[in-house]
């Protein structure tokens, strides 16, 4: 997941602009009745806390790690699909991260336990959007934050000693010049 | 939690960091241990250097910060890619042989997304010749001597107040740039030419600059034009869905924006705003021409519209008719959002909301929101 090709400020473009398309055909009434059908079609995952849950084809066709089983078998409805990493909570959230179109808004009302568990089920589900959305939301809320706060953020022990820190301090004197420390 | 973090690869954390100023990214190095060298890999160059705070020993400063630069090149994992480069030089004091440096060490690291802001000073032209690049935006700089242009997989090409004194030749670069999707140009000094290349990929452009003709962007599906660019139009954007008019102050004139709706006969969404810096306040109310004239319901209100929104709303006759007739008219309305100037007080809002909401409604599941 990480090698990625194509630039992903280029992805999204092209993201919104296939959602864009995809609803100009929906909005002509009756001429696509067929478009309809195929919106209306869902999915169903069962979560790691053993919800089943129904989800929009739309919105399980970025799930790579999905598609590629539904490639590989010829699905009905009936098929269920287990995502034994992610939460029925977990799944909510991603849902309404990708019905609201990745609004950096949205983004905001997530908690930090969120946006790290929703950046782990997007590797997981290898969804490639959601992943360069939450990565970035993630670099937005630790940008320019003091050293605590990132450890904090992570959730890392900081295993060196003084002496150790000190001398990292030194070597790279000018990363940590005019930095607050709040 | 932290298990779930401990177990995320190197590699995503570097995606994460990849975002994030250099600076703060060198000082990763005291975390923790696991994070001591990640830094070195990051694949991302993002530099921010002001003389504001330094106008006193200027110089110095600037050695400073020239002196950071080369000591994270210099220590940075040189097997790792750069994908992104970020130099923001808001600062008089300026080493072209050192930026030019840098650049090539990113065309070299197969960079993809390169991002100027220099106060004037001279890119290096090495950058229109980079192969690898997919993002590239230009602020406040000057461009001098380019003959080439070759960027075979540039997707975005954001100009935002980039001096030339010949111009920029649209057509040399469309030319070297096949695969161009996004395109902005904004008080841009492009060449006045009679001959351009088609970009057969654009998809979404920002135009407010002079000389940029518009059949460039005819096939585009969003577009951001500026008030007065839409004269004379000989032909129709096709495949427009989205469009954003952009006024230079006083009153608009609805006969245009009539003129302009008939010739986008898909339009989804159409927003009209205004310029923040030209907001023009006065107290005259404007009577003009009332809307609508003799003039029919363009198709694309009648058939596609989904979102209209109205900036800088003041309630004025032609205003509030215009509004009514796409409320009447737009059969498939979903919002329609109507923000208020900033001067009308709350009793003014409220005669605005009141006008608007007895209006008939011809789609019966839309939303009409009032800010």
């Amino acid at each position: 997941m990480a090698e990625r090709g194509e630039s992903s400020e280029a992805v999204m473009l092209k993201k919104t602009e296939e959602e864009k398309l995809r609803k100009g055909k929906m909005i002509v009434g009756d001429e696509s009745k067929a478009g309809y059908e195929e919106e209306g079609k869902k999915v169903k995952l069962v979560t790691s806390d053993g919800v089943t849950m129904e989800v929009e084809i739309s919105i399980v066709k970025e799930m790579e790690i999905i598609q590629t089983f539904i490639g590989a078998t010829d699905t009905d409805d009936s098929f269920i699909f287990p995502i034994s990493n992610v939460s029925s909570h977990i799944l909510n959230q991603i849902i309404e991260l990708v019905k609201g179109e990745y609004d950096q808004e949205l983004a905001k009302k997530l908690s930090h336990d969120e946006l790290k568990e929703i950046l782990v089920a997007a590797n997981y589900l290898n969804m490639k959007t959601l992943f360069h959305f939450i990565a970035t939301a993630i670099a937005n809320v630790i940008q320019n934050k003091s050293v605590e706060f990132v450890r904090d953020f992570f959730g890392i022990v900081n295993d060196f000693t003084e002496e150790e820190e000190a001398e990292l301090r030194k070597t790279n004197a000018w990363a940590f010049e005019g930095v607050d420390e709040d | 939690m932290a298990d779930i973090i401990s177990s995320i690869p190197d590699e995503i954390l570097l995606y994460i960091l990849s975002f994030l100023p250099t600076k703060q990214v060198v000082a990763t190095t005291i975390l923790c241990k696991r994070w001591n060298l990640l830094w070195r890999s990051v694949p991302s160059f993002d530099f921010v250097y002001s003389d504001d705070y330094h106008w006193h020993k200027e110089e110095e400063s600037y050695n400073h910060f020239l002196h950071s630069v080369y000591s994270f090149m210099h220590l940075r994992d040189l097997d790792q890619p750069l994908r992104r480069f970020s130099l923001n030089c808001d600062a008089r004091l300026y080493d072209p042989a050192s930026t030019d440096k840098w650049v090539r060490a990113a065309i070299s690291g197969r960079v993809e997304h390169l991002h100027f802001k220099l106060l004037w000073n001279v890119l290096p032209s090495v950058v229109f010749s980079c192969k690898t690049l997919v993002v590239l935006k230009l602020e406040f700089l000057k461009v001098e001597d380019i003959h080439f242009f070759e960027l075979p997989l540039l997707k975005i090409l954001h100009l935002y107040h980039v001096y030339s004194s010949e111009g920029i030749h649209l057509s040399q670069l469309f030319a070297g740039s096949p695969n161009l999707e996004d395109l902005e140009a904004e008080n841009t000094y492009i060449c006045h030419e009679s001959k351009f290349n088609r970009l057969p990929k654009l998809v979404r452009a920002n135009i407010q600059a002079e000389f940029v003709p518009m059949e460039i962007v005819k096939n585009v599906e969003v577009l951001f034009i500026d008030w007065r660019r839409q004269k004379d139009l000989l032909f129709d954007f096709h495949n427009l869905l989205q469009l954003q008019l952009d006024y230079m102050s006083f009153h608009i004139n609805w006969d245009d924006v009539l003129k302009m709706l008939n010739h986008c006969p898909k339009l989804q969404t159409l927003a009209i705003g205004c310029e923040k810096d030209y907001i023009y306040s006065s107290d005259e109310s404007h009577e003009g021409e009332v809307w609508p004239c003799s003039q029919p319901v363009p198709q694309c209100i009648s058939l596609y519209l989904k979102t209209c929104r109205l900036e800088n709303y003041k309630g004025t006759i032609d205003e509030f008719q215009f509004a009514r007739s796409i409320m009447q008219n737009a059969k498939y309305l979903r919002t329609m959002k109507i923000c208020a100037d900033i001067d009308a007080n709350d009793e003014e809002k409220l005669d605005m909301i009141r006008d608007l909401s007895s209006c008939e409604k011809t789609s019966n599941s839309f939303t009409l929101s009032f800010e």
